[in-house]
């Protein structure tokens, strides 16, 4: 994939490695790229791969291990300054380094594999200290608890600590058998190009990452204690609607309006009008078909705040929404969308889901949106179930 | 209108001072979809104590006035919310405060004339009463307890609480409980009149638009509007003694890993440009030690006293210079012993010239790099017109920094000027 643009001061190359994503892998790919991006054969050390992206103007590497509805993505892209701002040809400099970091290693550092392992581990123990964010993946867990969507992409401490060296090793050699895909972003030449396929070789893994089984329905409320000042309100929603669905549009609709932005139900009535927390948003994941929910809550206020959710959720299933509210969401989305084209590699990530999925452009996108009509809304308003409850709350003082 | 041009970056820049002394800077982008559009005060959580507009006698407001302020001024005569108004627009508002602006902002790819006018619009209605001063005290608190429980947060002004003794960076930018509390409408008339006065104000457009058009829709919205030219702000900041106000503290959180943050207080100059230049000085020699090819935070990361979290940054304001370093770490009485040491150590280690060299080649990319997100382009550009620079000074400035004065500034972090913040895992009960 190629998007030709000279509108950024650099040139991106990303190759990526994608499987579906599996228990006994997580650990594995958790700790994988970042092994491989700490130093190379050619690059020994830390700070001689550090110095050789100083020498290319502070190229920047990025290896990184993601989730993307069912598939595990692991990525590695360098992004360096277009040569011309500095009268300096870089590519074939970035070329080695990527090819030898990735492909080079005959065998992992030892060294490496010790300290990566043990900072994946302190990433997922940082991670617990953002409670918002902590709160939120808890919803997950107890959501899909027998569900391959609930596993984390980076793994928990116990993935991480079930890997041994010899495993990567090996595992290493399996990986580079998932891909890449390879996927350019700038001003590169037929010549350019020419060389990056000398360098690296595409290989097509045709796989989705829709999870099309639907959750069964299972009302819950999951009620945890943590040293905090605020509840952490958390609320998952079965939508069974998919991103290559007829409804996508009109699902995504219904959630910028229901809590997606700022002149959303949930903002303007929780927020604005009541004033019970700081922040409250909604999103729609379309792999899976869902919604999810994520407040911060005054703790006295709780029950105040779920009724309100509630009662908005409700209007929205049993009356219709405003012209102004269609016509605003609908603004806002595409907005979005094109201004996700001027963010380079947000641009190369939107285009890859699209490419995955084999989705219309974003011109045939626009007019989708355009068609999504106030009934549409109501319709799927309607099919919205609310499923898990999940909240974090401070302990009671005694 | 007059015009910058930066051939080398393929930059252009136009810009006009209106009659009533607004600032206004036109950045065309044309091969963005987007324009992004600042309206900023140089007013900011510092900005206490002053003679009000028309007053000869010096006020003291409360702390975290400005940051109301910012909240307030959303709300509109008729009842109607600013925010939601511009968001009709189909654009991206927001609004921020700092310890020396406040600015209002959008991004969008549609309407973007309406928005601009009616962000001039609201931002130039300010509308406050007892009883919604009232409300927005309840949402703050909500605010500020969110903060409360993110732990770099609490690192961050914690360690400026400890390094300064009367500079109002000592405090949060939300204000503190109390302070909060004390806001009244009356207060926040008497700092609006006075900062928010359009010539303390830069009107900032980059992105996709015409600039001959904008332009004539700006001069006209403001020559309609009654504004006199005043004479320039006079603001007081506190003399701050070198010494620091606190050598330490501990608090405990629910943190499943010690948090240690470490501050060194070093001595501002009184030039606002050369205090800049200080900060990259700065920037050049931390990035350069402890940047992911550093010596020390590569040896701390094989020592297991630090991880990916560690990070560090450089606090440059009028009158407060410091560098700040925080991360989470299994051995909390390590890392600060380690990096105290290290950090007083750096004027007896021997530069090496080519990493020095290496280094400048970095800030240089940087420096290309992030013109590509207009948002970051236009806050930066703005942020510099208060320090008296033009955004692509800075090139040139990092190029002119000499290991002399690297040296020079090595010599001034000294242990005693040192301060750590220690965040414990709460025991269990």
């Amino acid at each position: 994939m190629y998007i030709h643009s000279t509108k950024f001061k650099t040139n991106l190359i990303s190759l990526r490695f994608k499987e579906v994503i599996d228990k006994k892998n997580i650990g594995l790919r958790a700790i994988l790229p970042q092994v491989l991006s700490a130093s190379s054969p050619l690059f020994n050390s830390r700070i001689k791969l550090s110095e050789a992206l100083d020498d290319l103007y502070g190229a920047s590497l990025t290896a990184r291990t993601y989730k993307q509805g069912r598939l595990s993505i692991i990525e590695f892209s360098i992004s360096f300054i277009r040569p011309a701002f500095i009268n300096e040809p870089l590519l074939e400099k970035v070329l080695i380094l990527l090819k030898d970091v990735i492909y080079g290693h005959k065998k992992l550092s030892k060294p490496e594999f010790d300290l990566e392992k043990r900072m994946a581990i302190e990433k997922i123990l940082a991670f617990e200290n953002d409670k918002t964010s902590f709160a939120l993946s808890r919803l997950f867990d107890v959501m899909f608890t027998n569900d391959h969507y609930g596993l984390r992409p980076l793994g928990t401490v116990l993935d991480i600590e079930s890997v041994t060296y010899e495993a990567l090793n090996d595992y290493y050699h399996t990986f580079l058998k998932t891909g890449p895909d390879i996927l350019l972003s700038g001003d590169f030449t037929t010549a350019d190009r020419a060389l990056i396929n000398t360098y690296f070789k595409e290989i097509q893994q045709p796989l989705n990452p829709i999870d099309f089984i639907d959750k069964t329905h299972n009302y819950q409320i999951v009620s945890e204690v943590d040293q905090i000042n605020q509840v952490k309100l958390n609320i998952g929603y079965l939508l069974p609607i998919r991103y290559t669905s007829n409804a996508f549009y009109k699902a995504t609709i219904f959630n910028i309006i229901f809590g997606g932005a700022v002149h959303s139900r949930l903002f303007l009535n929780v927020r604005e009008k009541h004033s019970l927390c700081y922040y409250i948003s909604s999103s729609f994941d379309p792999y899976k078909g869902f919604i999810y929910l994520y407040a911060g809550v005054d703790k006295n206020r709780l029950d105040l705040a779920m009724k309100v959710i509630d009662e908005q959720l409700d209007d929205l299933k049993e009356n219709f929404i405003t012209k102004e509210e269609l016509s605003m969401s609908k603004e806002v989305y595409i907005n979005l969308l094109k201004e996700q084209e001027d963010h380079q590699s947000r641009q190369m990530d939107v285009s890859y889901i699209r490419n995955l999925l084999g989705l219309e452009g974003i011109d045939e996108a626009i007019k989708l949106i355009n068609n999504v009509t106030i009934q549409d809304v109501n319709d799927i308003a309607k099919q919205v179930i609310k499923d898990t409850i999940y909240l974090l709350t401070p302990e009671v003082q005694s | 209108m007059k015009h910058l041009n930066y051939p080398i970056y393929k930059e252009q820049i136009y810009y006009k001072t209106l009659d009533n002394g607004l600032k206004v800077y036109l950045i065309p982008k044309n091969d963005y979809n987007k324009t992004f559009v600042t309206f900023t005060t140089n007013y900011g959580s510092f900005d206490q104590s002053f003679i009000p507009i028309g007053k000869t006698r010096r006020v003291n407001q409360p702390a975290g006035i400005a940051h109301f302020l910012e909240h307030k001024l959303f709300a509109m005569p008729d009842g109607s919310d600013a925010f939601e108004r511009l968001s009709s627009f189909g654009v991206r508002a927001n609004a921020f405060t700092s310890f020396d602006k406040t600015s209002y902002l959008f991004s969008g790819t549609n309407h973007i004339k309406e928005a601009l006018i009616y962000l001039l619009d609201f931002v130039q209605t300010p509308y406050f009463t007892d009883a919604s001063v009232k409300k927005e005290q309840g949402i703050i608190l909500e605010e500020y307890l969110m903060y409360q429980d993110l732990p770099e947060q609490r690192i961050y002004y914690g360690l400026l609480k400890n390094m300064y003794n009367n500079h109002p960076i000592h405090t949060e930018i939300l204000g503190t409980d109390e302070s909060i509390m004390k806001i009244t409408a009356h207060k926040l008339y008497q700092a609006y009149h006075t900062f928010y006065h359009p010539s303390n104000m830069v009107l900032t457009v980059i992105g996709n638009f015409n600039k001959d058009e904008i332009l004539s829709l700006i001069d006209e919205n403001q020559r309609n509007k009654q504004y006199t030219l005043e004479p320039p702000i006079k603001r007081f900041l506190p003399k701050e003694p070198m010494r620091l106000a606190h050598r330490e503290e501990t608090i405990y959180m629910s943190v499943s890993m010690p948090y240690v943050g470490i501050g060194v207080k070093l001595k501002p100059k009184a030039d606002l440009k050369a205090l800049y230049k200080q900060s990259l000085t700065l920037s050049l020699i931390m990035d350069m030690y402890f940047g992911d090819g550093g010596i020390i935070y590569n040896d701390l990361l094989k020592k297991g006293i630090i991880n990916q979290s560690f990070k560090y940054g450089i606090a440059d304001y009028e009158n407060a210079l410091s560098i700040i370093l925080y991360g989470m770490t299994p051995k909390e009485e390590d890392f600060k012993r380690e990096i105290m040491t290290r950090l007083s150590g750096l004027k007896r280690r021997n530069l090496d010239q080519q990493a020095f060299i290496r280094q400048k080649k970095v800030m240089q990319g940087d420096f290309i790099r992030s013109l590509n997100s207009l948002e970051h382009y236009n806050i930066t550009f703005m942020s510099l017109l208060s320090y008296g620079i033009y955004l692509f000074d800075v090139p040139e400035m990092i190029q002119s920094i000499t290991l002399e004065d690297v040296y020079e500034m090595l010599k001034t972090i000294k242990r005693k000027y040192m301060t750590t913040f220690t965040i414990l895992a709460k025991k269990d009960k």
